[in-house]
């Protein structure tokens, strides 16, 4: 990461106006981020006014989006607010830093949130960025900057200050449950993490509630669009079990809760086969790890 | 009590037993629920069944001229400008020319014409702009500007027009102030005390002595959306909706006051639908609405709709899609954010909304957001067109892109 140089200046870190929740005590609930971005970026010239908001606290930040990141698995949000001055122009910028439960919660959350990324050479964890908004993630942690103005100026100061929070996250491995699934025709971009009904919503509509058993079962599913030829695109979903009866049960919840608009074609103890309101095909296969599935077939399978 | 609680005579709807409630509505009220289609052998799970409401007793309310969807049923005008935004700016001026464009497409008359169709010279009429997000996705304020000079052009005097928004705090921090706007009313419905802390028990911030909402008589007893679900009982709850109990009145601006409506929504989503012309009137003129986001959620656009005060006085939609938000709506959501550069105007908002929708899932496509495109998320506005509100189909929809 190249240095915070680019002639702006922290002219004062927060203002307590900003505020629309009531900080949570923070003692013990959030660990701490270590990198300071006075260290990183310069002249901060105060840090008082911070935001804090524990799990219960986080409808009264993110009203309308907070069942997302209570269900991937939430810890805390640290919120900091910066006023910085380009050529002369004062600009708000604010750091959100979601702490989450573990490295998939994060990812997950990332993932669900990026739309197409457009990342730059800057800054060296996944992340997207244009001029109102970075997202980045790392470890637990992920990271939003916001830049209500959206002045292009702004986006080193963006890029820096993602930099500086991210900067004492250790690196993880990449998440495996994506080798479960086909890498071949896999659309880059596509893929995305389920751990509940909240994360599936944008995804399918298999019925009301958990009927995946996903909360139930904390399990974990991974999923990503495939090119699917002259049919159109597929989804495919891993979906892993910590116990194989936990899988069976799934499959059994779903055929017996699913959706009014989903039509049983053919099913039996290791396989169902769905018609949906498009006349698309669905097929769920009971494995060794879960439940493979199969979204969007032109044809019955 | 003889009958389920209707429009107009709530005052003692409350003293109904809620088992008789149901036994007298729920055969009228089985057809809002979403159908079920019959292909399939093996029988899918039943759908939860919906909450009750007292949309029976408003339905079937005698129509008046100006009744939705107005007199241009399904037709939406779109008006693109490349040049409306420029580095961020947007050009009041052409936001002018586009609304002008639009609404002689729509209506096929000048703008005198125009006001002749939907309005007359007595009439209050309230504007309704979308402030959640200020400044970001938040109504904006050159399309308020056109439709003001448009109304006083053809003659409203100035104090015939009321901004209005349900919170006061979201509308005056979105820029809607009696300094910006001399000689327009700015009103809200009711006010939320911001600064109130659930711990500290202090609840003289939003509660009279009596212990009632300070912002209770801004609401109107006798015009009520009834719905079968209970309201938390917090403190926090009832100061963000001044009732916690079955009612939702609407607000007696509405009822009392304003004899015309133009609404003016901003072009974003939530979750996999939009929240655009029926959501910014359907969850805008009510209160106690926390409790209806999940069991009844998009079909509160449609039936607070449907209720006279809306239905009859609801003349002219704008939706303002200056500035866009394809993802993480309806609340501001600046990774999602992009210059659209179009107004949309219709009189029936089912159809602007139903085209707006559409457009919508486009854009999520386009920039490679999941979509999901369940019946689900606009069987509302099939709802709304069973109602005889709007039309919902496609097919039947005419837009003409200006």
């Amino acid at each position: 990461m190249k240095a915070a140089t680019a002639g702006w200046l922290l002219l004062a870190a927060v203002w307590g106006g900003a505020a629309r929740g009531a900080p949570a005590d923070r003692a013990g609930e959030m660990p701490p981020i270590a990198a300071q971005t006075s260290a990183a970026v310069g002249d901060v010239l105060a840090q008082d006014g911070d935001l804090y908001f524990a799990p219960n606290g986080l409808y009264g930040y993110i009203n309308g989006g907070a069942e997302l990141y209570l269900e991937f698995g939430f810890v805390g949000l640290d919120v900091k607010h910066y006023r910085v001055e380009i050529a002369g122009k004062v600009h708000d910028l604010a750091v959100e830093s979601y702490r989450m439960t573990d490295p998939a919660a994060a990812l997950g959350i990332y993932l669900a949130r990026k739309g197409r990324e457009t990342p730059t050479a800057e800054l060296a964890a996944r992340h997207t960025v244009n001029s109102y908004q970075l997202l980045a993630v790392q470890g637990t942690l992920f990271l939003q900057v916001n830049n209500f103005g959206g002045d292009s100026a702004c986006l080193p100061a963006m890029t820096t200050l993602a930099a500086s929070h991210l900067a004492s996250e250790p690196p993880v491995p990449p998440l495996g449950i994506w080798d479960l699934l086909p890498a071949a025709g896999r659309l880059p971009g596509s893929e995305f993490l389920l751990r509940g009904r909240f994360a599936l919503q944008p995804i399918y509509t298999f019925g009301e509630g958990d009927v995946l058993l996903l909360e139930e079962t904390g399990a974990l599913a991974a999923g990503a669009r495939y090119s699917g030829g002259p049919g159109g695109d597929v989804t495919r979903i891993a979906v892993v079990y910590g116990a194989a009866q936990d899988a069976r049960r799934a499959l059994a919840n779903l055929r017996a809760q699913r959706d009014p608009y989903l039509e049983v074609v053919r099913a039996d103890l290791q396989r169902l086969v769905l018609r949906d309101y498009a006349g698309k095909y669905s097929v769920i296969c009971l494995v060794d790890w879960g439940l493979e599935i199969t979204l969007s077939l032109a044809a019955a399978p | 009590m003889n009958s389920a609680p209707g429009y107009g005579s709530m005052q003692r709807w409350w003293e109904l037993k809620r088992r008789d409630f149901l036994k007298l509505s729920a055969t009228a009220s089985a057809g809002l629920v979403l159908g079920r289609p019959s292909f399939g052998q093996e029988q899918a799970a039943a759908p939860p069944a919906r909450a009750q409401t007292n949309i029976d007793a408003v339905k079937d309310a005698p129509r008046v001229a100006s009744s939705l969807p107005g007199p241009l049923p399904g037709r939406v005008v779109a008006v693109t400008d490349e040049h409306v935004v420029v580095d961020g700016t947007v050009d009041k001026a052409a936001v002018a020319a586009m609304f002008a464009r639009g609404l002689q497409t729509l209506t096929g008359r000048d703008a005198q014409g125009s006001f002749e169709l939907l309005l007359r010279r007595d009439d209050v009429v309230g504007i309704k702009p979308n402030p959640v997000g200020a400044g970001l996705i938040s109504t904006r304020h050159e399309v308020v500007d056109a439709i003001i000079d448009w109304l006083t052009g053809c003659g409203l005097p100035r104090g015939n027009i009321v901004i209005w928004d349900r919170f006061e705090s979201m509308l005056l921090e979105a820029g809607f102030t009696p300094e910006r706007y001399p000689g327009v009313g700015i009103e809200a419905l009711q006010i939320i005390d911001e600064n109130f802390d659930p711990e500290s028990g202090d609840t003289t911030g939003y509660l009279a002595a009596d212990g009632r909402h300070l912002s209770c008589d801004r609401f109107d007893p006798e015009v009520v959306y009834w719905a079968d679900c209970e309201a938390p009982q917090d403190a926090a709850y009832l100061n963000q909706h001044v009732f916690n109990d079955q009612r939702s009145p609407f607000g007696k601006l509405l009822t009392q006051r304003l004899t015309k409506i133009i609404n003016v929504p901003v072009f974003k989503n939530t979750g996999n639908g939009i929240s655009m012309a029926t959501k910014n009137i359907g969850y805008g003129a009510i209160a106690n609405t926390g409790r209806l986001h999940r069991p009844l959620f998009f079909d509160v656009c449609t039936e607070v709709l449907a209720f006279p005060v809306i239905r009859d006085k609801l003349v002219l939609n704008v939706t303002d899609g200056i500035r866009g938000q394809y993802d993480g709506g309806p609340g501001p959501n600046a990774g999602f954010i992009y210059d659209h550069k179009t107004l949309y105007l219709a009189t029936d908002p089912f159809a602007l909304d139903r085209t707006c929708h559409d457009l919508l899932v486009a854009k999520r496509k386009q920039m490679q957001v999941d979509v999901n495109e369940h019946p689900r998320f606009t069987e509302y506005l099939r709802y709304g067109e069973r109602l005889g509100l709007g039309i919902a189909d496609p097919a039947r929809i005419e837009v003409v892109t200006v």
